[in-house]
């Protein structure tokens, strides 16, 4: 087979025409990685943001917890809790201070709620973790759960105080929602 | 010979017809009529409005026209004792007063607020005052709750006793508001200055500070009592044990969603009487509120 002029002409052509694509190609590889760095650092930003947000609105409510005042900083947290209904970290701080207070069961009811909402703070990894006041709440009141429910199964309070326990049990295993 | 077979078939048509019949006149009978008295806690009005769907509800569960009678708190005990209500709703207090006296049966124990079953007292004065500690409590003037009220009296006149202060000594003056909402009064009497310090039931401060009536920077706690157990549904000791199981399982399934008719309108139960629902305690529970009616020498443990 012959090539003329035109057929030589086409082939530069063509050969022009992958090296420019594979280059194309290639220039657009990084723009990708910088767009997932990007979104690594929004999300890092709005996590920051949360906690820095979280520490600012729940701040009467540590301080009155740090000053051992418990009462006041349900109270506090009330306030808080109308303004920021179904928040989760309202339920995780209320359970804390109901915990400090001698009330498990009544906390962990709402460290259900809290980590029923959001994840994070079972999660060992997240800054806002509350696994080992969990995990502490799990080992001392599990067995007294089990033995109350099966001396009155009848009794809806007992039931419910058993399976959030059993909730939180699964979650700090791994277990998901 | 086709007559004779048929006569059995329709014999039994009959019977099944008659049957039939019977059961719908039973069920549109009149149903039996069992009052439950419910002490007011702050006026009737509101007792009707909280309690009507509970007791319509109850009425649809157990099968038995309930009929809600409001009763001021003082009068309780005499209308209880004259059979006025086979079924109680009251305070912790009323209710170890009915055990004692008329072996009133425990049926379930309300939850509501925080603490769930059970709540307390807390001895307030208004922040800034300069009154930060329980013992500078004396010499000033205070304000207790209605004066039958667990949480409103007598577990903060048990604390005050516990911790060194003889209210009939040591204040300066004490006082019970008059009148209906004396738990508000209470509060609202610290804040504008009426009184240096009161009583204050912890559901109160909560479901106030809840609807923004007040702030929670408005009040130092000086002092908080024990947790007791609050409302309770009892019944009386002759009442039909059959019935007395079937409310108490009627409210501890009580759920949110839970609804009952009043005027046309489907009303959400609990939502209408303000609580999260019902729990079964023991009587061994009310012990505590026992341990303070004692020390603080009221009935039915007065001694004199």
């Amino acid at each position: 087979m012959k090539l003329d002029r035109f057929d030589t002409t086409l082939a530069v052509l063509l050969a022009l025409s992958v090296t420019g694509g594979g280059y194309l190609a290639l220039a657009a590889l990084p723009a990708k990685v910088t767009a997932i760095e990007t979104r690594n650092m929004e999300k890092e930003l709005a996590t920051q943001a949360r906690l820095t947000l979280l520490d600012k609105l729940y701040a009467p409510v540590t301080a009155s917890v740090q000053e051992g005042n418990l009462q006041e900083a349900l109270l506090k947290l009330e306030e808080v809790n109308t303004r920021y209904p179904g928040e989760a970290h309202g339920y995780i701080l209320k359970g804390e201070i109901l915990d400090r207070m001698g009330l498990p069961d009544q906390a962990a009811t709402n460290f259900v709620q809290g980590i029923k909402l959001n994840g994070d703070y079972i999660d060992r990894r997240s800054p806002v973790t509350r696994r080992d006041i969990i995990r502490k709440i799990v080992d001392t009141r599990l067995d007294a759960a089990v033995a109350a429910y099966r001396s009155a199964p009848g009794n809806p309070t007992l039931k419910e105080s058993l399976a959030n326990l059993n909730y939180l049990k699964s979650r700090l295993a791994g277990g998901c929602e | 010979m086709t007559r004779t077979f048929l006569r059995f078939p329709l014999l039994l048509l009959s019977l099944v017809f008659l049957l039939t019949t019977m059961t719908a006149c039973k069920e549109k009978g009149p149903r039996q009529v069992v009052k439950i008295g419910y002490m007011n806690c702050n006026n009737e009005q509101e007792t009707k409005h909280r309690f009507l769907p509970l007791t319509r509800y109850l009425s649809d569960k157990v099968g038995v026209e309930f009929v809600m009678v409001p009763v001021d708190t003082h009068d309780f005990e005499k209308r209880f004792q004259a059979g006025e209500f086979a079924f109680t709703h009251t305070n912790s207090y009323l209710y170890i007063l009915l055990r004692e006296r008329y072996q009133l049966q425990l049926l379930a124990s309300e939850k509501r607020g925080n603490f769930g079953s059970r709540s307390g007292g807390a001895i307030i004065a208004r922040k800034g005052s300069g009154i930060t500690e329980l013992s500078q409590i004396k010499g000033k003037r205070f304000a207790f709750g209605p004066m039958l009220a667990p949480t409103g009296y007598l577990a903060e006149y048990d604390l005050m006793l516990r911790s060194g202060i003889d209210p009939e000594k040591d204040l300066g003056t004490y006082t019970i508001p008059s009148g209906s909402f004396k738990h508000e009064k209470l509060i609202y009497g610290v804040l504008f200055g009426q009184y240096d310090v009161s009583a204050a039931t912890l559901l109160d401060l909560e479901t106030m500070t809840k609807e923004g009536k007040i702030s929670a920077d408005d009040f130092t706690i000086l002092a908080q009592t024990p947790l007791i157990p609050y409302c309770t549904f009892g019944a009386a000791a002759k009442t039909d044990p059959s019935l007395v199981a079937k409310v108490r399982k009627a409210l501890l399934e009580l759920k949110p969603m839970d609804t009952a008719e009043v005027d046309g309108e489907n009303l959400k139960v609990l939502k209408a009487a303000w609580i999260d629902g019902y729990e079964e305690l023991t009587d061994k529970d009310y012990d505590p509120v026992r341990e303070m009616a004692k020390r603080v020498n009221m009935p039915p443990y007065q001694k004199f």
